[in-house]
């Protein structure tokens, strides 16, 4: 596979104008090796759902650049190289569970694509279990099935690189485990690179190979911590006393007024 | 992801299941209190003009409604088909002209900038107002009774539609053109079919506001129809007819609202979203 690094550089982002005007992102550096499982972890509202969107090409920042493999963002995005997931599932509700799926990759490939997307769309809900929800309509799902919808129209254009924004966030705990360990599979067996946000303390100890801890105002990155607990993980990781202690490291870094 | 699963089998289409409808059973049982309540009036309002002597002329008995229209039956039909025919020639054009100017201006950005004010603007005419000036320039004949249909009605599916248009996700909007979907298809593909809801809300509003349109407009200047015989009627001082034709224009209102509401829950099978429950 060819080299899909993604680096950010100098990322800026301003929302508004005049007073009313907000820098949620400022001059943020980032570099993401291809094949890597990476957590970006933060407090509420210091940007992630927005830095996510301007490493996935969907949003322009406004100053900085984002490099996939080299290549500024965009060429990536119409290559179908980033799938996105997006906090909110935002289905089309007159369309069924296999639809949906489908739909980004449809767009992406044109009438041609018909079967290949079909195939595609198939292959992703099978994959985060939802085979048997192929006919349903969102209104028919749970939340949490919605989500893996969404994920689904990600994983259905096969992209390399895979953005996923709290995920799993709207999830029971014990489905969220689940689906963590799920995700860790499909992670293993696919080689993608993986960004995804949480603000989950556990969640983004036991996924991820590298946590980058944002703070806010504005949104930046503090600290990035490097988790080498070894793989394949299971829930018995938990009771790792090195769990514990990156837990420790992250919440203190979460919570700088506690640490001091 | 290939590399993750094992067979690619052709998916037979998925068809969505299909949305529950209530019964005559439940309809009748939300029905009958209303009605009962009706009946109750219509016996108080007899029985209160018999007693209390109230001239027919002033406010007539249900029983001599009844009775009048029963006479004057063919009269009545007769005027009902052209206010029909009035109101739905001049509904449709109202849709399709509300439904249009919506989608040109969710579509073109100058159209919204240079449009939208205007539209809005307009509603401050008192639009029963223009029906003497469309007589004026149209005659006594179909052509002004639809004008002023359309322009009373139009508004609020335009209004609605255009809401409806720019209510999808912003995060799915973001998504499509990431995946270089052209303006033209986020339109037709998402906007559209997420607009349903608003605009059937919108046509609810209009198909009201078009009966009152074409029975101004028949007040204003007209040889036939249920306006008509409202203001002939009312010259002739007769009060029973008057009756009969306000209460054939009401059930020609309510006739529409419920033709609607059919189109609504036919199309509710293939875009569930419409119904309120759904969304
Ligand atoms: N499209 C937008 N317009 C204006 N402000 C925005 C927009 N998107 C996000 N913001 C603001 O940017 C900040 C960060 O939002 P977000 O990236 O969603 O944070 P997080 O995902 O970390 O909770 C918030 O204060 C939010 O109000
Ligand atoms: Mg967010």
């Amino acid at each position: 596979m060819q080299s899909r690094q993604i680096s950010a550089e100098g990322v800026r982002m301003r929302f508004g104008s005049g007073s009313a005007a907000q820098t949620v992102l400022d001059d943020l550096d980032l570099t993401i090796r291809p094949g890597g499982f990476v957590t970006l972890l933060g407090p509420s509202g210091c940007g992630k759902s927005t830095l996510l969107k301007i490493l996935g090409g969907i949003l322009e920042p406004t100053s900085g650049r984002v490099l996939i493999g080299g290549r500024p963002v965009r060429d990536a995005v119409g290559d179908r190289q980033i799938g996105l997931v997006p906090q909110r599932p935002a289905l089309l509700p007159w369309k069924t569970a296999l639809e949906n799926a489908g739909l980004l990759r449809q767009i992406a490939t044109g009438a041609r694509g018909r079967t290949e997307t079909a195939q595609a769309a198939e292959r992703a809900l099978a994959l985060v279990g939802l085979a048997d929800a192929r006919g349903k309509l969102p209104h028919q799902l749970s939340g949490g099935m919605a989500q893996r919808v969404s994920i689904a129209r990600a994983l259905a254009m096969d992209p390399a690189i895979l953005l996923m924004d709290e995920p799993f966030g709207a999830l029971d705990a014990i489905t969220r485990d689940e689906m963590n360990e799920k995700l860790a599979e499909i992670w293993a067996a696919t080689g993608k690179t993986i960004v995804f946000v949480t603000h989950s303390i556990s969640e983004a100890i036991f996924l991820s190979d590298t946590v980058h801890v944002m703070g806010a105002d504005p949104g930046r990155v503090v600290e990035t911590l490097d988790i080498e607990l070894a793989r394949p993980r299971t829930r018995e990781v938990f009771a790792d006393p090195l769990f514990a202690s990156y837990s420790g490291r992250l919440r203190s870094l979460l919570e700088p007024k506690a640490a001091v | 992801m290939a590399t993750a699963t094992g067979t690619a089998r052709t998916p037979a289409p998925a068809a969505p299941e299909r949305p529950d409808r209530p019964g005559p059973r439940a309809w009748l049982s939300a029905v009958w209190p209303s009605a009962l309540v009706l009946l109750a009036v219509l016996v108080l309002w007899e029985l209160a003009a018999v007693a209390f002597g109230v001239s027919q002329f002033v406010l007539a008995t249900p029983s001599a409604i009844a009775a009048e229209t029963w006479a004057s039956r063919e009269l009545l039909l007769a005027a009902a088909w052209v206010t029909t025919q009035e109101i739905v020639y001049g509904f449709a054009i109202s849709i399709a002209v509300g439904v249009l100017l919506a989608v040109l201006i969710a579509r073109f950005h100058w159209l919204d900038r240079a449009l939208y004010p205007l539209v809005v603007l307009f509603q401050v005419v008192p639009k029963v107002a223009l029906a003497p000036i469309f007589i004026l320039w149209f005659g006594y004949g179909l052509t002004p009774k639809l004008l002023l249909v359309v322009v009373i009605a139009f508004f609020p599916i335009t209004l609605n539609m255009l809401v409806g248009l720019k209510s999808i996700d912003s995060d799915l909007l973001l998504l499509m053109r990431s995946v270089g979907a052209t303006r033209n298809q986020i339109l037709l593909r998402v906007q559209v079919p997420t607009s349903l809801p608003y605009l059937f809300a919108g046509l609810r509003i209009a198909i009201t506001l078009a009966v009152i349109g074409a029975v101004v407009a028949e007040f204003a200047g007209a040889s036939d129809g249920l306006g008509y015989l409202i203001q002939f009627a009312s010259t002739q001082l007769d009060t029973p007819l008057m009756f009969s034709a306000l209460i054939l224009v009401s059930l020609l209102g309510l006739a529409l609202y419920y033709g609607m509401s059919l189109v609504e829950i036919a199309l509710a099978r293939r875009f569930p979203h419409i119904r309120a429950d759904v969304r």
